[in-house]
């Protein structure tokens, strides 16, 4: 007896090594907030300093039109970056080193940069926990536990007030010009720390504002059933509801089209929220924060999405369904919310080719009831930024690096590339090439911008604003993307706050369940597991969790933002 | 390496020293493959436990484990206090203990089957076939379950050829937990049945025969002969089953639920992550993980004590 039990012994200790050893192959993919890439909201430049050429920002910068002295360093130095990796770039090249204007960039400044892509979102808080720092980081700094401030005061970068106007000329000049939008990128007490990307107009100084999330529809089929497109969330349900009982996708069956389709994420159908003017999180009413859930108008259109739902007009398993998008492309579904580039555009070009006649278009936000008409937040209030961290060595020489891309000159070259390669100066005009617009080397058209310039992605530079004229407003589908998607208000959107860390300690501690409940209930409310009847409870619910100390730290930090 | 250290100066002890002296020279193949072993337990198992102190403090990255302040038990009361303790505790201990009651016996019941089977053809294919979920990997294994169990699944296939009604079995929290167990037999039987299979060929054939004389049918030899020859490693993994009664794996989870099915699908290994990978709260998810394996390592000593008393075999 006593050997079986050693030989089992054996055989449960080799087999505990095997899982061991097995047991680290996976994990839960987090969900990946939505990093959208173009430039924050802000008012057109109020042209206090339109002739921006001959302002230059100080006397440290030699040439008085902005441009930066080269090289910036004589003895050359390496930085380390640590900048997420763009998909297009990714798909032709193993880091940023081989993008042409990289490359010039680093002859003209004899700077060298050591790329560090992430390839995943845990990597940035792995680095923070390790205190392994690069000398630039580029993240969406004001995301990371306790936010910005914490990041200073914990010693992970630093800041840069007294170093920008010096040594920054060129970003100060622009943020100067454009005071609304410097607003979201300071600290409460007016510390800067960030170098943000936006889209810039060298006319008049002034930044553009794109939108790149939005409502989408098929177009035939509104044909089909002879509906327009819809602008209200009446005319909305009218629409759903033809899609769904008539054989709009010709198949033969009447009964497989799904009228609205959405993920796990949730996100298209929290986004109709603004219609009532509320969201599942805090927002603006009146002047005042208010915590969304405790709302009635959130009563209200939780009752519309049940409505919805339990006539099949969303697809039923909405909560658990990880890829929506393939039930539009396989001309199953008739509406929905994502991004433009990776959803609309992507979408209805595929679905063209596979299923002549099919038509995605964009619609406007769609209107409620009362009249509400809001997208439910600022899709830039976090924007990616790069920042200096304690570990660099050459501050001075790294802010005149950065800066050099808010330059005429730099600006240009990060935007559009090499002069006479990418792009050609056309009656002042900076037009892309052949080269790179109708490009032969096999790669799709922003594959081909990115080998040379950094105009299709999300990086700290002034993104001339002529680069999106011919790149995202070239056909009369994407002119009218822009058309519906800015319509709609940001009435209840919270501007870009920052708690300080005492704060956010006691609001990650408040919300924690608060967040939790709210998931789970606004769920099994519009699914109807649970009967909208008790809307009351799970609000007293709510309210019983300690949500009013969660509001008067967003009231405090609101506060402060005005005082900025 | 690991004799030296086992070799205290003493006149008694030296004794022992200079016999596993004499045994480690004599047999330093054997040795050396342990190091590996040793290494592995020693540095990713015994010196990380220090990190364990940071459940008893506000753990900030930059100041390190031993910069951070103490906060005492802080951390556990939140956790106690949490609107969500009883219900992750709860969730947890009733899918173990389904997991013990369906899903332990389940490969021993297969190893017995599978005993009898005289063909060994047909014995090696059944055992390829079921070893084989095993080798998948849990993100494929999940997504498998999740298209078998969809609206136009497999299952519902199913239900709906006999008339039933076909309904997103993920999506309903009723379900979750019978989805899950049921899902970890199909994965782990065929592997799980390895050890008693292994244990089954050590039983004494004499044994058999001795029974056969005596008239026993080929179930009553499996009661009374095959049986008790594996009930000491039955028992030995029952015991290591209860010692992990708190433990339900958070992969398969994390893959599986939703919002929706949060009521009964979320247990504390989920919880852990959400605080600790999605918030960054490190003390707070620590301290969880430690209340959890408290309590571990007290129903592994009670079950082992247990088992000592009544059938005289235990882990030690």
């Amino acid at each position: 007896m006593n050997s079986t039990i050693k030989k089992s012994l054996s055989v449960v200790m080799c087999t505990a090594m095997l899982a061991s050893v097995a047991g680290c192959s996976s994990s839960g993919t987090p969900s990946t907030s939505t990093a959208p890439s173009q430039s924050s909201a802000a008012s057109p430049a109020s042209g206090s300093q339109a002739e921006s050429s001959a302002a230059s920002g100080s006397e440290a910068a030699p040439a008085s039109d902005g441009t930066v002295a080269m090289p910036i360093s004589a003895e050359p130095i390496t930085l380390s970056y640590f900048i997420k990796m763009n998909s297009a770039m990714s798909a032709t090249m193993p880091t940023y080193e081989d993008v042409e204007c990289f490359k010039k960039l680093e002859e003209m400044t004899n700077i060298h940069i050591e790329w560090i892509h992430p390839s995943s979102n845990d990597q940035f808080n792995l680095m923070i926990t390790s205190n392994d720092l690069p000398d630039l980081i580029n993240w969406q700094l004001t995301t990371a536990k306790g936010g910005s401030e914490a990041l200073i005061n914990d010693g992970i970068i630093i800041p840069l007030t007294d170093k920008m106007a010096e040594f920054a000329p060129n970003y100060t000049r622009i943020m100067n010009a454009n005071p609304e939008l410097k607003k979201t990128t300071l600290l409460d007490d007016g510390t800067e720390y960030q170098f943000i990307n936006f889209n810039y107009d060298p006319t008049d100084n002034s930044i553009k504002v794109f939108k790149i999330l939005g409502p989408y529809i098929r177009k035939d089929w509104l044909d089909k059933v002879g509906l327009g497109i819809p602008k209200t969330t009446d005319e909305m349900y009218t629409v759903l509801k033809a899609f769904k009982d008539n054989d709009v996708n010709g198949n033969g069956d009447p009964n497989d089209e799904i009228p609205f389709v959405c993920g796990k994420s949730l996100e298209p159908v929290r986004v109709l929220s603004g219609a009532f003017g509320t969201r599942d999180s805090f927002h603006m009413k009146d002047g005042e924060v208010v915590y969304g859930p405790t709302q009635p108008e959130f009563k209200e259109y939780l009752t519309m999405i049940n409505k919805w739902y339990s006539e099949g007009l969303i697809n039923s398993d909405f909560p658990v369904n990880d890829n929506p998008g393939a039930k539009i492309l396989s001309n199953e579904a008739g509406s929905t919310y994502a991004s433009m580039g990776s959803g609309l555009i992507m979408q209805s070009t595929a679905l063209a080719e596979e299923y002549p006649g099919a038509e995605l278009v964009s619609m406007p936000w769609l209107t409620g009831p009362n009249g509400d008409h809001s997208v439910i937040y600022d899709s830039n209030a976090n924007p990616r930024a790069t920042a200096i961290t304690t570990a660099n060595k050459h501050v001075e020489e790294s802010l005149r690096w950065i800066d050099y891309a808010y330059s005429a000159e730099g600006s240009m070259l990060t935007t559009f590339g090499i002069e006479g390669v990418s792009y050609e100066m056309k009656d002042g005009y900076p037009t892309l090439t052949d080269l790179v617009m109708n490009n032969t080397m096999g790669y799709n058209q922003e594959e081909a911008i990115a080998r040379y310039c950094l105009g299709p992605i999300n990086y700290p530079n002034a993104r001339d604003y002529r680069f999106y004229e011919q790149v995202n407003l070239d056909t009369e589908m994407k002119r009218q993307i822009q058309v519906d998607w800015t319509q709609a208000t940001e009435d209840i959107c919270m501007p870009p706050i920052t708690m300080n860390t005492q704060e956010s300690a006691q609001y990650s501690s408040v919300m924690a369940d608060i967040k939790t409940y709210v998931d789970e209930m606004q769920v099994k409310f519009m699914i109807g597991d649970e009967s909208l009847d008790n809307f009351d409870t799970f609000v007293k619910n709510i309210e019983g969790m300690g949500i009013d100390q969660a509001i008067e730290i967003q009231k405090a930090a609101l506060a402060r933002y005005g005082q900025r | 390496m690991a004799a030296k250290s086992l070799s205290p100066a003493g006149t008694r002890k030296k004794g022992v020293g200079a016999m596993l002296k004499r045994d480690f020279m004599k047999y330093k193949g054997i040795y050396a493959l342990a190091i590996p072993v040793l290494a592995y337990f020693i540095i990713f198992k015994y010196i990380p436990m220090y990190g364990i102190t940071i459940a008893f403090k506000n753990y900030v990255p930059t100041k390190g484990i031993f910069g951070s302040e103490w906060v005492g038990f802080d951390h556990f009361m939140r956790f106690f206090k949490s609107v969500y303790f009883k219900r992750t505790v709860l969730n947890t201990l009733i899918i173990s203990v389904y997991d013990v009651i369906f899903g332990f016996p389940a490969p021993i019941i297969f190893a017995l089957l599978l005993n009898e089977v005289k063909n060994n053809i047909f014995k090696r294919t059944i055992q390829t076939i079921t070893y084989l979920p095993h080798f998948i990997s849990t993100v494929v294994i999940a997504g498998m379950i999740i298209d078998f169990t969809s609206q136009n699944g497999l299952i519902n296939n199913i239900i709906a050829l006999f008339g039933g009604e076909r309904t997103d079995m993920l999506m309903r929290p009723e379900m979750f937990r019978g989805i899950y167990i049921i899902s970890g037999i199909w994965q782990g039987v065929g592997w799980g049945s390895i050890i008693y299979l292994s244990a089954l060929s050590s039983i004494d054939q004499e044994q058999y025969e001795a029974a056969y004389i005596d008239g026993a049918n080929r179930w009553q030899q499996a009661i009374n002969v095959t049986l008790p020859g594996i009930m000491p490693t039955i028992t030995i993994l029952f015991i290591l089953k209860i010692g992990g009664l708190m433990s339900v794996g958070s992969e398969k989870i994390l893959l599986l639920y939703s919002p929706v099915t949060y009521e009964t699908a979320d247990v504390i290994s989920t919880f852990i992550y959400r605080k600790g990978l999605l918030d960054m709260d490190y003390s707070f998810s620590t301290a969880v993980g430690l209340f959890n394996s408290i309590i571990n390592i007290i129903l592994l000593s009670t079950a082992n004590a247990l088992s000592r008393k009544v059938n005289e075999t235990s882990l030690w």
